[in-house]
């Protein structure tokens, strides 16, 4: 489905395009949300505060093109105020088995999907016990997939301050898979 | 060849300046002479007791000793390392430091796969589904109200409160205080003046509705007594056309028209009294403005 198209429905009140809209974006906004969130519960409420807001807004949204750095923009806003609210908690040292995160592994393969669950679910403990700067550098770039501008533009610092953040946050959360892994 | 000429020939012959003359010459000298032989080997580096174990063990210490490492220098571009983006020389020196660092070879790989791991958090699934709560909470939501609107509706949830009411008369007693000084003694004020102008008004309408109810009652007792079947029968239709027009005439048509003249003449006597009331109230001296 094009995009554009979809944002033109959306902005002119077509409530099955709002709904193809969040079918859409569900995961990406989830995962976003997740990375401010301290549980899966307060990150499922996280997401559907940032499609309330986007739906409050759908009068106000940007062009395509552009789209994708301001949805995540304005996710994290809204992720910012709610923690803010709720005075979030900070980042755990450790997820408890009744918190796990779903971690989707998109291979076939069972016993190469095992591997790859193990070592994804290392990497993501690693993630979530990275204070809250690095995490949220990572979330932007690495995960989202923004680039230097984009997470520069939405951090309100200078490019370089982004890829020195961004290189300390990775050799951190290197280091942290390690540590997690029993490596020396 | 003497040593001390194959000494003076040593520096050419290790860059290989000399003819292959000369090269026989120093090969002869060197098969017979113990000593030029370990000189020559040693500045060539052939001579090796060491393994490669004490190689990087001498290696750490001269470092260690200088510099302090390279492993500091090799963390920096480890992730440009990693993403392929170092220039060909740097790429190379970062290479070289991984085959002798295993903590900074460790790191790289850990850093590699998290690097390739991490686009997979792009889109995570949550446990429960959020689209039908969304949509539940989203359909039919209107678009973000203007600031008029919000503002009214603060205003709406302001006045629900329970303790509105006592805000409100707290500030307007406030105001009052502020505009009147003493309340009281600007009451009392007040009421005097007005008084003068009150009594005319009462009286000026008070009159008149004294006279509608007297003369009413006169009027309603004539319809009833006109309304009340007659004792003798009507004998002819023309008399009681005759009889039927001076009812009208006498209890309906004359005792309205009186009415309504005496109406009219009492709504302009009230008129003019209240006129009078108020100018007499305006002109009197150091009367406050009411606001």
């Amino acid at each position: 489905m094009e995009l554009s198209s979809l944002l033109d429905r959306c902005r002119q009140g077509d409530d099955l395009a709002w709904e193809a809209f969040v079918r859409q974006f569900e995961r990406r906004v989830y995962s976003i949300a997740s990375g401010y969130a301290s549980s899966p519960d307060e990150a499922r409420d996280l997401a559907q505060d940032i499609f309330i807001r986007l739906y409050e807004t759908r009068g106000r949204w940007v062009d395509a093109d552009v789209f994708t750095p301001w949805l995540i923009r304005v996710a994290r806003n809204v992720c910012l105020d709610q923690l803010r609210r709720k005075k979030a908690r900070p980042p755990a040292e450790d997820i408890q088995a009744d918190e796990m995160w779903d971690l989707a592994s998109p291979d076939a393969d069972p016993e190469a999907e095992l591997q790859i669950a193990g070592r994804q679910r290392l990497v993501w403990r690693a993630l979530r016990s990275l204070g809250q700067l690095s995490r949220e550098m990572i979330q932007l770039k690495e995960i989202q997939g923004l680039s230097l501008q984009e997470v520069a533009a939405v951090l309100h610092v200078p490019v370089g301050t982004v890829k020195s953040r961004s290189n300390r946050a990775r050799l951190e959360l290197a280091e942290k898979v390690l540590a997690l892994s029993g490596e020396p | 060849m003497t040593c001390e000429f194959f000494e003076t020939r040593l520096d050419a012959l290790l860059d290989g300046r000399c003819t292959a003359e000369q090269w026989r010459e120093a090969d002869a000298h060197l098969a017979g002479c113990a000593r030029c032989r370990r000189v020559f080997d040693a500045v060539s580096g052939r001579a090796d007791d060491m393994d490669a174990g004490a190689h990087e063990s001498l290696s750490r210490q001269i470092l260690a000793k200088t510099s302090g490492g390279g492993c500091e220098a090799a963390r920096e571009r480890l992730c440009d390392f990693v993403d392929g983006a170092l220039a060909p020389f740097d790429r190379e020196l970062v290479g070289g430091h991984l085959v002798h660092c295993p903590a900074c070879t460790a790191l790289a790989a850990a850093l590699a796969e998290a690097t390739a791991l991490l686009p997979s958090f792009a889109a995570l699934p949550p446990r429960v589904g959020i689209v039908r709560d969304v949509m539940t909470a989203t359909s039919r939501r209107p678009i973000r109200p203007s600031f008029s609107d919000r503002l009214s509706a603060w205003a709406a949830r302001a006045a629900r409160r329970p303790r509105f009411s006592l805000e409100v008369a707290y500030v307007l007693t406030v105001l009052l205080l502020v505009v009147l000084g003493n309340p009281v003694d600007a009451f009392k004020e007040a009421s005097v003046r007005v008084q003068p102008g009150v009594s005319v008004v009462a009286d000026a309408v008070g009159r008149p509705l004294a006279r509608v109810r007297t003369s009413g009652g006169e009027t309603l007792s004539r319809v009833e007594r006109a309304l009340r079947p007659k004792a003798e029968p009507v004998s002819s239709l023309a008399e009681g056309k005759a009889l039927l027009g001076q009812w009208w005439q006498t209890y309906v048509d004359a005792p309205v028209r009186s009415t309504l003249s005496q109406l009219a003449d009492w709504a302009g006597r009230i008129v003019d009294a209240v006129r009078k009331a108020m100018a007499a109230w305006a002109s009197e001296p150091g009367t406050r403005p009411v606001r």
